[in-house]
């Protein structure tokens, strides 16, 4: 029993060197000029000690969410099978299913801005490199965001699988944070998220803007309408729609909250104060603000395109 | 006896200065050429793109422009190997600071930054405007 509430190992630790290893063989690459690689020093050491202070931050909320894991499978309405051949398909579901939540926490994570608040410094960086993939959140512990994992608990999965297949999405989505890898075959680019797809989700080209929140699979993009594909004609401008002013990692990890605490107090009404806690990045009071949907419409009616394509 | 978080943590703060010192050493930067008249306008032109610059002036340097559009200031400055951009009213610009290399234009919202242009002495701060 306890073997399926703790994972026997964190299987992102593990992967650290391999982390390190491809961040050198990246920079390695644009060195000698073999690929598309840009790194910028201070860029760099910023997104690492944000990956650094993450892991800190994780530590200290980790007894809640853990225990919390736990306790909801405790109260778990299925006996799914986790050994043998019939773990295989529990596995699966798994799979599908985690990717599935962390879909809608990323989606979340960027139309709401208390959830916001905790992801922007992931995409604070007018880079696009391996060292971003490690640009994490210090707050999305608090936050809360990791109760849309609970349902996984109470459906029945132990709590040691649903933390490796977190570890695993987390590590896959680590090498996809590159230029220098262009295209995967057809078939892959359709299925997987990809160097590309989430290029397009870095991107702050109106375009592009919230587009592509797939963790392992681009599948649920195409199925709920935010997919964008890479296109050669528009390349990708990285960063915040503002970018921030310097490579300070405290502001980079805060400045959001910080905003939404300035705008608490600026709120005139209960409903003010609502949207500035919950309403979309951008939100402001009359109207003018630059939220990803007004920045896109604004842009389609300029250019005459249509603000939501269909899915390809 | 050092507890296994913090041996995972120096470790890891160790492998961390050890990259920040390659990307150093292997210096590929963006190219990031000095900005002029059209690069000014195209660059505010994606991140302000309904305001459309009467007059733009570029920082001696090349590392930072201001554009009037209407009663709002737009300025481009410098960060590493890219630009930020920021507008404010046009009479904002008084709140900046005269330096011997010309002017320092402090933002102190949360997004934060530091706008230096180079500009010479004798020349009025703000610009003066047609």
């Amino acid at each position: 029993m306890k073997d399926l509430e703790h994972a026997p190992f964190d299987v992102v630790t593990l992967a650290v060197p391999a982390f390190v290893l491809l961040i050198v063989l990246e920079i390695g690459l644009g060195w000698l000029k073999r690929a598309p690689v840009r790194y910028e020093t201070r860029d760099t050491a910023t997104s690492l000690l944000l990956g650094l202070g993450s892991t800190v931050a994780g530590v200290l909320t980790a007894g809640i969410v853990g225990g919390a894991t736990i306790w909801a499978w405790h109260h778990r309405i299925l006996d799914l099978p986790v050994a043998g051949w019939p773990a295989v398909g529990t596995w699966i579901a798994l799979f599908l299913l985690e990717d599935l939540t962390y879909y809608v926490f990323h989606r979340l994570s960027h139309e709401r801005r208390f959830w916001w608040a905790a992801h922007v410094n992931h995409h604070s960086s007018q880079h696009y490199n391996l060292s971003t993939a490690l640009r994490q959140s210090w707050t999305g512990g608090v936050n809360g965001s990791w109760l849309l994992w609970l349902p996984l608990a109470f459906l029945g999965f132990p709590p040691a699988m649903i933390f490796v297949q977190k570890g695993i999405s987390l590590i896959y989505q680590f090498w996809i944070h590159t230029e220098a890898v262009r295209r995967l075959p057809a078939p892959l680019e359709y299925v997987l998220n990809t160097p590309s797809h989430h290029r397009v989700h870095h991107a702050r080209n109106p375009r592009y803007l919230d587009r592509n929140y797939g963790g392992i699979l681009i599948i649920w993009d195409r199925m709920f309408g935010s997919f964008e594909a890479e296109r050669d004609d528009e390349p990708c401008r990285y960063g915040i729609v503002r970018n921030l002013g310097d490579f300070n990692v405290l502001r980079a990890a805060f400045h959001e909250w910080w905003a939404i605490g300035r705008d608490l107090l600026a709120a005139r009404s209960l409903r003010q104060a609502v949207m500035a806690v919950f309403g979309p990045p951008g939100w402001r009071a009359d109207g003018q603000g630059d939220t990803a949907v007004a920045l896109r419409a604004r842009w389609a009616a300029r250019v005459g395109a249509d603000p939501n394509p269909p899915a390809a | 006896m050092v507890p296994p978080f913090l041996l995972q943590l120096g470790i890891s703060a160790g492998f961390i200065v050890l990259m920040v010192v390659l990307a150093a050493v292997a210096k590929i930067p963006r190219a990031t050429p000095s900005l002029d008249d059209a690069a000014l306008r195209r660059l505010l032109a994606d991140d302000f793109p309904e305001q459309v610059p009467e007059q733009v002036w570029i920082a001696g340097d090349g590392k930072a422009g201001l554009a009037a559009a209407g009663k709002t200031a737009l300025i481009a400055f410098r960060l590493g190997d890219g630009y930020v951009t920021r507008d404010l009213p046009w009479s904002d610009l008084f709140r900046a600071h005269r330096t011997p290399d010309g002017i320092q234009l402090p933002f102190n919202g949360p997004g934060g930054g530091l706008a230096r242009l180079a500009w010479p002495g004798e020349a009025p701060w703000p610009p003066e405007r047609p």
